[in-house]
């Protein structure tokens, strides 16, 4: 009986003994540690393309657009303008080839 | 935070470690935060979390090796089964019972042991403790009556082994 009390008193007393529990807190150059962590983790990271470089791509896209759309444009009206003056050509022979 | 992490993984080198890891995740995410919960109750929960994958990653090392659980891994030196950690914060005429506590808290279960100590140690009330588990106060209640129940049969186990040893 006498076992069984010691027994709960002891339970009680280690159950108990966090009472009055002082925060632990950690070695002083933890935060030192943490900040040289956190500057090599940034340094790391892969640099962003500058606005500049983004801007002077973006106008030499545009420019090669242009250009292309202009010469297909060009392109397009000399081959009509020889389309139209080849048919009459042809028939004009013709008609000259019988008449002879 | 520290506090919170040498409390659970009862070590004071890694518990530095997890709160490194902490600041530099608390410090990464803070502009995904939503204020749906108050700052302190998400550092507390990214804390535990980081201090139970540690927990879970330990246990499944020690399951990997059958020689790891009897020697220590660097200096080959007999690892003894039983804890002997002591919290820093303890005073000193506690010291010898609290590190029975601390050897029987490490023997909960890991959801009884987490309720455990931050009600006890961290002494965070029922329903933020329910908030940093994502839990009900209920749930959270029936953890910690539960986790005292277990405490007092392991309590009562060492106590038998003391008289013997």
């Amino acid at each position: 009986m006498t076992n069984n009390a010691d027994k709960e008193k002891w339970i009680k007393e280690a159950l108990d003994s966090t009472q009055g529990i002082v925060r632990a807190s950690p070695s002083p150059d933890l935060f030192k540690k943490i900040t040289v962590e956190l500057a090599s983790r940034q340094f790391a990271k892969t640099r962003p393309l500058p606005v500049k470089q983004w801007a002077a791509a973006a106008i030499l896209l545009l420019a090669l657009n242009v250009g292309s759309v202009m010469y297909f444009a060009s392109r397009h009206t000399k081959i009509s303008e020889s389309a139209t003056v080849n048919p009459i050509a042809g028939a004009m022979e013709a008609e000259s080839t019988y008449n002879y | 935070m520290f506090n919170t992490a040498v409390s659970l993984v009862q070590d004071h080198g890694i518990a530095e470690d997890i709160a490194q890891e902490v600041f530099i995740t608390v410090y990464k995410s803070i502009l995904s935060f939503n204020e749906r919960s108050s700052m302190s109750t998400w550092i507390y929960r990214i804390t535990v979390n980081k201090c139970l994958d540690h927990l879970r990653a330990q246990k499944r090392q020690k399951r990997t090796g059958i020689f790891s659980q009897l020697f220590h891994k660097d200096t080959g030196e007999e690892v003894r089964g039983v804890t002997t950690f002591e919290h820093p914060g303890i005073q000193l005429e506690r010291k010898e019972n609290a590190r029975y506590l601390f050897e029987a808290i490490n023997a909960l279960p890991e959801n009884q042991k987490t309720v455990f100590v931050l009600a006890h140690i961290e002494e965070i009330p029922q329903k933020e403790i329910a908030e940093i588990l994502n839990l009900s106060v209920k749930a959270v209640e029936s953890l910690l009556q539960r986790g005292k129940a277990n405490l007092r049969k392991k309590l009562s186990a060492i106590y038998d082994r003391r008289k013997t040893e």
